[in-house]
């Protein structure tokens, strides 16, 4: 009996001297801990690639601000393809609506991987970091900038992640603030950003003088901005591209006018999954007319999203070349190759949006989301035009003003203008819809100059998107609507 | 009434009064052996006094009662009453029993006999489980075990199928946990042969917190067929052939009835007639007749169990093979395995036990079950669209007619999609384990054992360059501008070919072991009984795998010359653009690991008391150090009231109650949730600089370091009875199960950055769901005459389930798929998990007036559905949650199957019903232009006032009819007759001649028919996730198979 005894006493020894504190400590191989990354300064490359990757999602942005606009309607292949573009063409959009969340969230998703290169500034130092953080500041300068042309006030957070509970706790920063945040960054930023850099597509030092004068624009600061906007334009880094039509052609990507320019790429393949993975135009593919035979070289089919509309094409003059550069007539196209058949679509009005109409690549697939031209967000014609309404509606030179403006206008051929005061300001504001239609601006300039009578169903709530309902209760039901919602 | 309450006192007075006793001595022994049986339980009937035989069979009872009746029981054979007449020697002879073999229930680390259990089990046998020819071992299950639902994902080839115990527990995995012969075989149930399976026991309630954290959903344990001492070797060959059929087609319009729908739709919106002639229509596709065959399918099966003085083996070999009823040479499945369990009497003290199954698998499969699907083209394709065009294998078109643009962009011929569909998968699996038991004492045993599965799988596909019309989102390859017969496959146009097919090759690996060590110990002091079990395990789950894929550009361009080796990376400029095809290649890797502890304690006083408690500690590599341990404790207890004294009642011969109450947990989520990682620089994180991808880093999956179990509470009541001498048995249990902490991945503020590419939202414990419910089983089983013999057996489940917490913020989760981007399902609040919830229809407007009188509807026209204001605010809100509302429900309220078995001499006739009750089916297999085709009941749609109340008109582009609501939800009950089964064994006479034991020859269909009033393939829809479960994409149908089959043992 004894000896057994000892026998349990061994077998139970075998069982439990067996400490777990040992086999459980295993981590994931080849995988990096977000804790304990920043070490040399390719790891901030690498992130600041990843600040640079939610660029891609602003195509969302550049349709809905023509769909909303008075330039053009929703499209699509029915009334309710794309339901949440639908509502926005309409003005009917409610707190619900997908892509007013898909902006807030991208945005978003933006500033958070900017601020976590911010949140690990002071780690590691190395050559050219000045430089990056400023890459840095003035990427999360434009998303906080688009949040707020969206939506207004917003939440604004800058040391860091935001975890679950602090979400829970940040109100809404008056607009104010965060226009004064993003000056200080940009103006940051501006010191340590080049002229020109290595690669295409990155920030340089006019890029973020264009973004600062516009802030400017938009709070109506004209002398800030026309001193900013002038930087740019005295420069001579940037001229405007001899032929108008050329301008938007993949094959004319950050040209000399190119002051910021958001990349595409059709190399990788993309799906409807994942929008915001996809590193192609995905507007593209959205805007095509829906040919469905014949050839229609050098163009492909899409799915005939944001149509221009007549009114948009009968306010260009006959002889403005940017009216055949800016808007493709399909049924005039159709006549000079009889063989092309299409489907209308939805809300067809005969015109499509010619500056990022889809063109036959080599793109992967799916070939629809992945056309690979790029977003030309700040064009230097833009800031021409920008710079020509501060020193008008600044009051500060319209003399000024008129050259800007004409410089524009001879470069399609158009005569001066010779106006000033308020009849300049309006023929600013129609250079400007003329010169930019199919770009995004349009409804952010509509809103910012307080003419919206011609947008349909615009009512005094739509100077804002709504805050997406659910982002408001993700946060704690914290935040008050926009006005209207 | 009276009479009996006399006899009873009257019985209760002899008994009393009977003062002349007797000592009765004797031996009991095997009937067919004639082997002395030690350890028969011998027992005074109606009281509690009894013996045990000894090692030579013999036993001695004093002071027994003249008259009174000696009850003999052992386990494996028949009980046996003998009256006590005098005091000479008995010889009792037992009977061997073949049902009472299964009287014994596995509990996970050991076994019990049945009658002592006090947790809810559910047993099977092979018969039970071989009836039906299951191809795998969850259809077996399907209909005829209480309290476990078992739904399939699809009717192809191999095709999984869902098993969920006591309903939905979880918004994660629901899958129990399967363990073969002591080993956890992980999610795959296919590696098995179900005719090697001896039997299931299930345990559904918190008995299963022997396993801890991996018993929260269930657990299935399985006994091979292994041989037992002291018996000869047994073989065994099982065959069937069968021809499977699809066991429906949905309907759908012919050309007339399509043309003219479609000229309706394009007249209400306001277009011109695109079928102006309709005399004219030639073409009348029937696309789903083009894709279904019938196929063939084969199981042969042989296996021998037996022993030696010192050994005990089971040894198999089976090979199953399945070619699917669409596209029978690209979609089938084949397995081998074979099996040996040996078990060897190393010494007296020393017992080694072995297991191994191999298991081999080659599968081949065509896109289904959603909308890139053959079955997705072949419901939206117009039937005025022929199949083949009469152009030769080497043209663009292969031969197959291009679906026109209008009918959609992702919309092509089925039938070119599986002409251009390549792919081979296979599996090698071996699963074992090696256990060695040391008997310490008599009543003290100690047992190692290593489990492990090995998994080595991988596949290969080739997709050639495709083209299905202008247009087309899945076209791989552009025409060439110069000659629109041919593909550019030159697309700079410097004369070298830079466009080739592509070969996608992958190899993966994975690897579990666990560890386990425990000792349990037996004793009894007076009439009390103990076992106890104590134990460790340690478990680690690794995989590995790799990726690969390229364009092939080497050799020909065939299936069969497609691999990686024959690729090759091609860069250039074309356009001024860098293109670049590169063989690429990634890999993935994981390892997880568990460390546990746990204990178990088993009392009972006299068979009538029982008590059971037991408790397992588990660490686990899914959580961070905060949170890694989980404690999970059960106890139950139970009263066998019929074998108290006083309980006398004629009709039972036995009565259980049962309870029980215990936690379990669950920790499948991903891999270190609890820790943030990056993405990678093969991640989401790239930036085109320079039109050249910039592979940069940013954070993954969001970290919650605070992460733990889910645990599941469930407290369970039951009974057993038997009724006449166990001809007819009951069991029927009460459950309350309760989740909490659900490992859920809620929507997060935006501010997080979750939703960049490569990033999500952490996991965190978040929710709380419930289940309730009675699971009942009835089994009644006659023996008429010798000849005559019939058994019933019935059984119901019944789940009541609701989420009672969903915190996040929203209230709830969506998931499911309608159109293209809508979702039907929730889990939220105070609802059944994966409610449909959407917009709810009253009608359809039957004129103008009606639609004014309606709150305001955007675009409404006569005809269009009319949504229900639930909000009341005036206005039907599209787009916005204010008049969404509950609309299904996907979770049935009951189940029940119905199992028949009749044998008049050699003749047995075997049938099995299932039926569902009260599951909603969200119709979603519909694409909704203008050209696609439609199913027939369109026909019934309103086309002026009063033609329809429930189909819409005929539009498209000016209706919201494509908005998922109730019209597009259906009531998805069914009753099926899953099997019937006619056999007839050959006499026994003949038999003996040949040495067989058995000869049977049998023909049976499965799956002859199901009634339901659902639209679709099937009723039967599943889908692993529970939110957007009951969904139908298009699942492919259920197969009628049509079977003849041998059983031969010898």
């Amino acid at each position: 009996m004894k000896e057994n005894y000892k026998k349990i006493i061994a077998f139970m020894l075998i069982m439990l001297c067996f400490t777990c504190d040992d086999y459980l400590e295993i981590l994931p191989e080849g995988q990096e801990n977000t804790e304990s990354y920043f070490n040399s300064k390719s790891d901030y490359e690498d992130a600041l690639i990843g600040v640079y990757d939610l660029l891609s999602t602003t195509y969302l942005n550049n349709i809905l601000g023509e769909i909303a606009s008075d330039n053009a309607l929703a499209g699509g292949g029915d009334a309710t393809d794309v339901l949440d573009w639908q509502q926005i063409d309409d003005m009917t959009h409610t707190a619900d609506n997908g892509a007013l969340r898909n902006i807030f969230q991208w945005m978003y998703a933006g500033i958070s991987r900017a601020n976590y290169i911010v949140e690990f500034k002071d780690k590691t130092d190395f050559e050219g970091k000045d430089q990056l953080l400023a890459e840095n500041l003035f990427l999360r300068s434009y998303y906080y900038f688009e949040l707020v042309k969206f939506f207004g006030d917003v939440p604004m957070y800058l040391d860091g992640r935001i975890s679950i509970e602090q979400s829970q706790s940040i109100d809404r920063t008056p607009k104010e603030e965060i226009y004064a945040q993003l000056e200080k960054d940009l103006m940051l930023a501006i010191e340590s950003l080049p002229w020109e850099q290595a690669q295409n597509g990155r920030a340089t030092k006019g890029a973020a003088l264009a973004l600062l004068g516009k802030i400017y624009l938009y709070q109506k600061e004209y002398s800030n901005a026309a001193t900013t906007l002038d930087k740019v334009i005295t420069s001579g880094q940037y001229q405007l591209v001899s032929d108008f039509s050329t301008i938007f052609l993949n094959s004319n990507e950050n040209n000399q006018e190119s002051v910021f320019e958001v990349q595409y790429t059709g190399v990788e393949g993309g799906g409807f999954g994942c929008f915001q993975c996809v590193e192609g135009n995905v507007a593209v593919g959205f805007m095509g007319p829906r040919f469905t035979s014949g050839n229609f070289a050098p163009y492909t089919s899409g799915f005939s999203f944001n149509v221009p509309v007549s009114d948009l094409y009968d306010a260009y003059s006959a002889e403005d070349p940017r009216r055949e550069a800016t808007i493709f007539d399909i049924e005039a196209f159709v006549e000079t190759r009889p063989t092309v058949q299409y489907n209308e679509g939805n809300e067809y009005t005969g015109y499509f949006n010619k500056k990022y109409i889809p063109y036959k690549e080599d793109n992967a697939g799916d070939v629809n989301l992945t056309h690979s031209n790029n977003y030309r967000a700040i064009r230097y014609s833009d800031v021409l035009l920008m710079a020509a309404e501060a020193y008008n509606i600044g009051g500060i030179d319209d003399a000024k003003a008129r050259t800007y403006v004409n410089l524009v206008r001879a470069r399609v051929g158009l005569n001066d203008i010779t106006s000033s005061d308020g009849n300049l300001t309006q023929e600013i504001a129609m250079e400007r819809r003329l010169e930019l239609a199919g770009e995004g601006h349009r409804f952010f300039d509509q809103v910012r100059t307080g003419q919206t009578s011609t947008i349909p169903g615009f009512t005094s709530r739509n100077v804002l998107f709504p805050i997406p309902r659910i982002e408001i209760e993700l946060a704690g039901n914290r935040w008050t609507q926009n006005d209207g919602y | 009434m009276i009479t009996k309450i006399l006899s009873f006192l009257l019985l209760l007075t002899t008994t009393l009064t009977m003062a002349q006793t007797i000592n009765v001595k004797g031996t009991v022994m095997d009937m067919k052996s004639g082997q002395p049986l030690p350890g028969v339980n011998v027992i005074i009937k109606n009281t509690a006094k009894g013996v045990s035989t000894d090692f030579d069979g013999n036993f001695t009872i004093q002071d027994v009662a003249k008259n009174a009746i000696l009850v003999f029981s052992y386990v494996g054979y028949k009980n046996q009453e003998v009256t006590v007449l005098n005091d000479q020697p008995l010889i009792v002879n037992l009977i061997e029993d073949a049902e009472a073999l299964d009287e014994i229930v596995v509990i996970g680390y050991g076994s019990q006999r049945k009658e002592l259990v006090t947790g809810a089990f559910t047993s099977l046998d092979a018969e039970k489980i071989t009836e039906s020819n299951p191809t795998r071992i969850e259809e077996a299950l399907k209909g005829s075990a209480a309290g476990v639902q078992v739904n399939s994902n699809s009717g192809s080839p191999g095709a999984s199928l869902n098993i969920r115990i006591r309903g939905i527990t979880t918004n994660g995995d629901n899958s129990p946990l399967v363990i073969v012969d002591g080993v956890n075989i992980g999610t795959d149930l296919s590696i098995i042969d179900p005719n090697d399976i001896q039997t299931m026991d299930i345990i559904k309630d918190a008995s299963s917190a022997i396993y801890g954290v991996q018993g929260a959903n269930g657990v299935i344990l399985i006994t091979t067929k292994t041989g037992k001492k002291g018996k000869k070797t047994k073989f065994s060959y099982n065959s069937y052939y069968a021809i499977q059929e699809a066991d429906n087609q949905i309907d759908l319009m012919n050309n007339l009835e399509y043309a003219i729908y479609v000229n309706e739709s394009e007249a209400a919106d306001g277009n011109n007639l695109p079928f102006p002639n309709l005399q004219t229509l030639n073409t009348n596709t029937d696309w789903q007749g083009q894709l279904f065959e019938t196929a063939p399918m084969f199981s042969h099966s042989l296996s021998a169990v037996g022993s030696s003085e010192s050994i005990t083996y089971g040894v198999s070999a089976s090979y199953f093979g399945q070619d699917g009823v669409i596209a029978s040479d690209k979609s089938n499945y084949q397995r081998w395995t074979f099996k040996n369990n040996l078990g060897i009497d190393l010494s007296e003290k020393f017992k080694l036990n072995t297991f191994l199954l191999y298991t081999n698998i080659r599968s081949q499969g065509i896109p289904e079950g959603g909308r890139g699907s053959a079955l997705y083209y072949a419901l939206n394709a117009s039937p005025l669209t022929s199949v083949y065009n009469g152009e030769d294998a080497n043209s663009i078109s292969r031969g197959y007619t291009f679906i026109d643009a209008n009918q959609g962009s992702e919309i092509i011929n089925p039938l070119a999609l599986i002409n251009n569909t390549y792919n081979e998968g296979r599996a090698d699996r071996f699963t074992g384990k090696i256990e060695l038991e040391y008997k310490i004492l008599e009543n003290l045993k100690a047992t190692t054992r290593l489990n492990f599965n090995y998994s080595d799988f991988g596949g290969r596909s080739y997709a050639p360059l495709q083209f299905y019309g202008l247009g087309k989102v899945v076209n791989n390859v552009v025409l060439d501008p110069s000659n629109p017969s041919r593909f550019n496959t030159d697309r700079n146009g410097d004369g070298v070919r830079d466009l080739y097919s592509t070969v996608a090759e992958d190899s993966q690996f994975s690897f579990d072991y666990t560890w386990e060590n425990f000792i349990d110990y037996n004793t009894s002091f007076g009439d009390h009984n103990i076992s106890a079990l104590l134990g460790t395990s340690i478990r680690s789950e690794r995989y590995k795998g790799f990726f690969g894929s390229g364009p092939l550009v080497n050799g020909p361009d065939r299936f069969d010359n497609a691999f990686l080796s024959n690729t090759q990376s091609i860069i250039q400029i074309v356009d001024g653009e860098l293109t670049q095809a590169l063989v690429t290649s990634t890999d993935g890797r994981n390892e997880n690991r568990w460390y546990s502890v746990f204990a178990r304690l088993q009392y009972d006083y006299k068979s009538k008391y029982l008590f059971s408690g037991m408790i397992r500690r588990d660490a686990s590599t899914k959580f961070g150090p905060n949170n890694r341990i989980g404690n999970f404790p059960s106890v139950s207890a139970g009263w066998v009231v019929s074998n108290e004294d006083f309980f006398n009642l004629e009709a039972i011969n036995r009565l259980k109650i049962r309870g029980s109450y215990g936690i379990t947990g669950n920790d499948k989520i991903g891999n270190y949730r609890w820790l943030g990682l990056l993405q990678g620089t093969n991640g989401e994180a790239t930036y085109p600089f320079n039109d050249l991808l910039s592979f940069g880093n940013a954070v993954g999956a969001l970290a919650n370091p605070d992460l733990k179990w889910e645990t599941n509470h469930q407290t369970n009541i039951g009974v057993d009875v038997s009724f006449f001498n166990s001809k007819l048995d009951l069991t029927l249990d009460y459950y309350y199960k309760k989740t909490e902490d659900l490992l859920l991945i809620p929507e997060v503020s935006g501010l997080l950055g979750a939703s960049a590419g490569g990033s999500s939202a952490p996991v965190v414990n978040a929710g709380t769901i419930e289940n309730k419910g009675f699971d009942l089983s009835l089994n009644y089983a006659h023996d008429f005459s010798g000849d005559f013999r019939m058994s019933v057996g019935y059984n119901l489940t019944t789940i009541k389930n609701k989420a009672l917490e969903v915190n996040n913020a929203a209230g709830f989760i969506p998931g499911g798929l309608f159109n293209l981007n809508q979702s039907t399902s929730r889990f939220q609040t105070g609802l059944p998990i994966g409610v449909f919830y959407g917009l709810k229809t009253d009608g359809v407007f039957q004129n103008q007036a009606e639609v004014d009188a309606h709150a305001n509807q955007t675009s409404a026209s006569p005809g269009d559905l009319r949504y229900v204001d639930v909000d009341g605010d005036g206005t039907v809100e599209f787009g916005s949650n204010d008049d969404l509302t509950v609309i299904g429900n996907p979770i049935p309220d009951a189940t029940m199957g119905l199992n028949l078995n009749f044998n008049y001499k050699q003749v047995d006739f075997a049938t099995s019903l299932y039926a569902s009750i009260g599951n909603d089916i969200a119709r979603s297999y519909e694409r909704f232009l203008t050209y696609s085709n439609k199913p027939d009941f369109y026909l019934n749609r309103w086309t002026g006032e009063g033609t329809s109340n429930e189909v819409p008109r005929a539009s498209n582009s000016a209706s919201n009819n494509q908005l998922f609501s109730s019209f597009y939800v259906e009531d998805g009950s069914y009753l099926r007759i899953q099997n019937v089964q006619l056999g007839y064994s050959i006499s026994d006479k003949f038999l003996e001649r040949m040495r067989i034991d058995k000869f049977r020859i049998y023909v049976a269909v499965n799956n002859l028919y199901t009634f339901t009033k659902y639209n679709g393939y099937n009723p039967d829809v599943s889908n692993s996730s529970p939110v957007g479960a009951g969904v139908d994409l298009g699942q492919y149908p259920q197969t009628r198979t049509f079977t003849t089959g041998i059983n031969v043992s010898f």
